[in-house]
């Protein structure tokens, strides 16, 4: 039946069953009173099925009458539906996400009720605080993450996103107290997709962070078309000389180390064993150069033979011979993923462990360990942070990862959960506003958040000044095998680097 | 240099030549026997690493292993012949390359998606955990048993393909597999005899393989490349020429490593020769390779069939 009392009253055909009328759809003033009578009035309107958003953080975009709407679940589990309208520029930012269809229950929005906030929410009242509470505590802040998601590195990526969407899930899809949007990507450790991806991120996402960074040679593609477009980087793992030096941007935030760092403590680590002469082995790529280099650097002893392999070669028995019969007092190596894991088994095997020192970086690590178990043991690793460490942020983490992802977290894991973690101090300053790109940039950078490290500063080219540790490789409480801190040769440590960046 | 340290290295040597061997013996029936460009061999490794791998970690035995792994290995290269590449004899080797390109990078992610990107624990039999004193030096015990492992399929192969009558069949289909065909021999069963044999030749070099190397997604690649450099310099089709370019392969390989860098600094300065070294002992098989070719473009033992 058309609406009664309306004018201009659409004409019927007959009193019998006849097509509605098409002005009934077409008219300008039916419309504007169906709205009035409809959606405007006190009245019950659907805005979607709490089915839908079973999680803290998910959202649905519906529309009622001519009004976008967003309903979103809230970390506390409740309900909000508020305008679907970006403060700043107008703009619309909701995208729909699905969930769960099970039909639990239907949620409606009254258009009067302003009180009841909790399980439903008027239109007109979430659009009264809409214009009374600061708006931008809503609109989600959205964040890129590029990392090696796939192929044989891909457990790096993997165990930072891991990491980084702990936190976020555990604040109900917040850091900060705004709601933040992840948005994941693959480089597939190649710099070409990692650049179109940025591309992608800033110019279509309009992303104003993007995190992540697995591979350094990924890292050096993108850094600077990121930080050119004024894009906060927060980098989780790589830390090439090049942007700690002369390259550096007041746009970059490296929340793991520089590269040279973790070679660097066990290169003093060496020292203060009083070994005499080390052998080198390394892939015979970058930064395999560039480890033996770090290493040099605090090593005071001599370098016996420096030996670099092919970076697919994946058996050493005859470099394992050849440094053996040399009998030098230690052999460091940087053997990443699976090389690691053959070099250490094999090292293993041919009865070296016990007899030389195995010192190491970035080889026997969480991603390794796993695949090594009992042939690792005894084998010494140098970077910022173990599972051992007994700050309470560090216990925190360490509890969590493994109740969510049944494994000791790795190193890359806790870089990434610390990026989560000054990502929320520093958007929980601005309250959510990245647009004051100043402002932000400061709350960056004076970075107050309880590192899983202990105490966190950055340098003045925004890497961290850090103490470097070094593990052993040992079995934990649980008799897993894990790291094992066993000393902290380099305190403070600021990189080589950084006294060539001109920021200040 | 010291003899033993020479001696250590030519098992090593030789260790690398036999791992090499069970990848090239079936390979190089496959090449020789079907006329077939199977690049897909080195995913039948690692699929055989896994299979193996996996069956390690559910019951904690090396035996079980390898009873598991093998046989898986086979029926994986059975279904493989049987549903992707028995369609292709017929077609060009550029076609054949093309989809068993297609199969390694299938292979790579299925196993991506089941085990994870990270490398899968595996560990040597325990018996065989310990070294072996070769005049001061200590050699792992689990590398001598390679050897062995790898003389035995030799020795077996050997016999099979020219002392039983199935090797008959399979040399006679090859020298001319329409003749045979005629004579009511199985082409077609034959076929799948010898993929399956190389498919199980792979899953027990992935089974040897996988305690002393990473098990991980990829790892059948370097190897696969290693191998056609073995079948080219032995003569593609000849077991015999397999074993002695694996052999051969092996040694020169190992050597080089080994010793070229430390004789290098004799000559060069230490930069240069520890820049120089590692590149020019990775090229020497290829160079080995390319003179074989230029010299004796069958190969060193071509098949004399044919």
């Amino acid at each position: 039946m058309p609406p009664s009392g309306l004018s201009p009253k659409p004409h019927w055909k007959s009193d019998a069953a006849s097509p509605i009328p098409f002005m009934a759809y077409t008219s300008a003033e039916l419309n504007k009173k169906e709205l009035e009578r409809f959606v405007y009035s006190k009245h019950w309107c659907y805005a979607g099925l709490e089915a839908k958003i079973p999680n803290p953080g998910d959202f649905k975009r519906t529309t009622v009458g001519e009004r976008s709407v967003v309903t979103v679940r809230e970390a506390t589990g409740d309900i909000n539906v508020f305008e679907n309208v970006y403060a700043h520029g107008g703009m619309r930012w909701g995208q729909t996400r699905r969930h769960s269809s099970r039909f639990i229950a239907v949620v409606f929005i009254s258009t009067e009720d302003k009180i009841n906030m909790n399980r439903l929410v008027t239109i007109i009242g979430a659009l009264t605080m809409m214009c009374a509470a600061p708006v931008y505590s809503q609109a989600p802040v959205k964040i890129g993450f590029i990392g090696e998601l796939s192929g044989p590195q891909g457990v790096i990526g993997q165990e930072q996103y891991d990491a980084f969407m702990l936190v976020v899930q555990r604040n109900g899809g917040k850091l900060g107290g705004v709601p933040v949007e992840v948005l994941k990507e693959d480089s597939q450790l190649k710099p070409d997709v990692a650049t179109q991806i940025a591309q992608r991120l800033i110019e279509r996402d309009k992303v104003s962070i993007i995190t992540g960074f697995t591979f350094s040679n990924v890292l050096m593609a993108v850094h600077k078309s990121i930080t050119e477009k004024e894009v906060f980087l927060i980098g989780s793992n790589a830390g090439p000389a090049p942007i700690a030096g002369a390259q550096c941007s007041p746009y970059q935030f490296i929340v793991s180390w520089q590269n040279d760092t973790q070679a660097e403590v066990v290169g003093q680590y060496a020292t203060d064993k009083g070994y005499k002469r080390v052998i080198g082995l390394a892939p015979n790529y970058q930064a395999g150069k560039d480890f033996i280099a770090g290493f040099k650097r605090f090593y005071q002893g001599e370098i016996v033979d420096e030996i670099y392999t092919p970076l697919n070669q994946p058996d050493f028995a005859a470099e394992l011979a050849q440094a053996a019969a040399q009998k030098p007092d230690a052999i460091f190596i940087f053997y990443p993923g699976g090389l690691g894991v053959s070099f250490i088994r094999q090292f293993q095997q041919a009865g070296l462990l016990g007899k030389i020192p195995l010192l190491s970086a970035s080889t026997a690590d969480g991603t390794s360990l796993p695949a090594l178990k009992d042939s690792a043991l005894g084998v010494i690793s140098g970077t910022f942070w173990g599972p051992d460490f007994t700050n309470p942020a560090s216990k925190q983490f360490v509890a969590e990862f493994e109740k969510k992802f049944s494994r000791i977290p790795s190193q890359y894991a806790a870089q990434s959960y610390d990026a989560a973690l000054l990502l929320d101090a520093a958007l929980a300053q601005v309250q959510g506003n990245v647009v004051d790109k100043k402002a932000f940039m400061a709350a960056l950078r004076r970075a107050q958040f309880n590192s899983v490290r202990g105490n966190f500063k950055f340098n003045n080219n925004h890497f961290p000044v850090q103490d470097m540790h070094v593990f052993e490789v040992a079995k934990d409480a649980k008799g897993r095998i894990s790291l094992k801190t066993i000393a902290t040769p380099l305190k403070n440590r600021e990189d080589a680097y950084h006294t060539q960046c001109a920021l200040k | 240099m010291t003899a033993g340290l020479l001696l250590t290295q030519t098992l090593n040597g030789v260790q690398l030549g036999v791992l090499l061997f069970l990848l090239s013996a079936g390979l190089t029936l496959v090449f020789g026997i079907m006329n077939f460009v199977n690049l897909t061999h080195g995913s039948l490794y690692m699929m055989g690493a896994y299979f193996a791998a996996a069956a390690y970690n559910a019951s904690d035995s090396f035996l079980v292993a390898g009873l598991v792994g093998i046989p898986a290995t086979i029926v994986l290269g059975l279904l493989v012949e049987r549903i992707a590449l028995s369609t292709l004899y017929t077609r060009d080797h550029l076609d054949q390359v093309l989809a068993t390109f297609g199969l390694i990078l299938f292979f790579n992610e299925v196993v991506r998606i089941v085990w994870g990107p990270s490398s899968i624990y595996m560990n040597v039999p325990s018996t065989l955990s310990g070294t072996i004193d070769l005049f001061g030096l200590p050699y792992p015990a689990y590398r001598f048993a390679i050897i062995g492992v790898g003389l035995v399929v030799a020795l077996a192969l050997y016999l099979l393909i020219h002392r039983s009558r199935i090797g008959m069949l399979i040399r006679a289909s090859a020298s001319n597999p329409a003749m045979a065909g005629a004579l009511g021999v199985n082409i077609k069963l034959l076929n799948a005899l010898v993929f399956g044999l190389g498919a199980g030749l792979a899953g027990l070099a992935g089974l040897m393989a996988g305690p002393i190397m990473s098990v991980q997604p990829g790892m059948g690649e370097p190897i696969l490349i290693l191998t056609l450099v073995v079948i080219v310099t032995g003569g593609i089709g000849s077991i015999r020429g397999a074993f002695y370019g694996a052999l051969m392969v092996g040694i020169v390989d190992t050597m080089g490593r080994a010793f070229l860098p430390t004789l290098l600094r004799e000559v060069f300065e230490r930069s240069i020769a520890q820049a120089a070294g590692p590149a020019i002992a990775s090229m020497l098989i290829y160079l080995l390779m390319a003179s074989v070719l230029a010299l004796r473009p069958q190969g060193l033992f071509p098949v004399k069939y044919g």
